[in-house]
């Protein structure tokens, strides 16, 4: 039974990563990386490890996504 | 006597999983099907929080008083200081865009 | 506990769609902050379902970062024609 949610949460990661990559504005895609993230930190809590969940909490879905933002902010696309 | 009770318990955590599934299955639907982006606020907002509401009080029937109950009392306590913030702040953000709504008159009714 | 899990992973897919084909940007950013929730709450469920109490503190991790998120990205995201 865990195995049909793990799945489906690694087809919603595929999902999530392809329209990351292939959209074309530029805040669409970095408004989509905090939910890449997020899936993944429920990918490592499943996988039994709470310490790579926790980073992965922290950097993947708060700081790199901020330094992101505050980056195509200061740039001219 | 004291063998009801964790079935007692049980029952309770079930009601609310249910309320709480019937309420965020609600909101992913009201954000697909509402026309205008003030009225997916209101999806987005309240309905979503009912939700996480019942979900954590299921949780907290589920195990009773002692140290855990009181880390989700407090992470329910800071979901429901800084959901209602976020979405203030989202709402703000959309002075920028001069989106109008569209008004209804009572012509397009008669239709 | 597991079809609860699996219901809530399924109502996110659905309100995927809404960030896959927002008319503007801050559609996307509520149908964000509602899957950020969602999976907040799957995060709180998979640690009942485990019985690994050490998993609420990822939950409450998941949640200061979710807010500084959208407090950031409100803020900071670029409003095209205003330079």
């Amino acid at each position: 039974m865990i195995n049909i949610v793990f799945y489906l949460l690694l087809l919603f990661l595929i999902i999530t990563a392809f329209f990351m990559v292939f959209t074309k504005d530029l805040s669409n895609s970095v408004i989509t990386l905090p939910l890449f993230g997020a899936i993944l930190v429920i990918i490592f809590v499943i996988l039994q490890a709470p310490g790579v969940a926790l980073a992965g909490a922290i950097m993947t879905a708060g700081l790199t996504t901020a330094f992101f933002v505050i980056t195509i902010n200061k740039t001219e696309y | 006597m004291i063998d009801f009770l964790p079935s007692i318990r049980q029952l309770f955590a079930f009601v609310f999983f249910i309320t709480g599934i019937y309420f965020l299955l609600s909101t992913a639907v009201g954000l697909i099907r509402f026309p205008n982006l003030y009225t997916r606020l209101h999806a987005g907002s309240k309905c979503l929080m009912a939700g996480g509401i019942s979900v954590f009080m299921g949780c907290i029937a589920l195990e009773g008083i002692s140290f855990v109950s009181l880390k989700l009392i407090i992470i329910l306590a800071f979901l429901l200081i800084t959901n209602p913030i976020a979405i203030h702040v989202i709402a703000k953000f959309d002075n920028n865009y001069n989106l109008i709504p569209k008004v209804y008159t009572k012509e397009d009714f008669e239709k | 506990m597991l079809y609860v899990i699996l219901a809530i992973i399924l109502s996110a897919i659905l309100a995927f769609y809404r960030v896959f084909k927002g008319p503007s940007l801050p559609d996307r950013l509520v149908a964000m902050n509602s899957i950020g929730v969602m999976f907040l709450l799957v995060l709180v469920l998979l640690s009942y379902y485990f019985e690994r109490k050490i998993f609420l503190d990822v939950a409450l991790v998941y949640g200061i970062s979710l807010f500084i998120n959208v407090l950031i990205m409100a803020k900071y995201l670029k409003i095209p024609w205003k330079g």
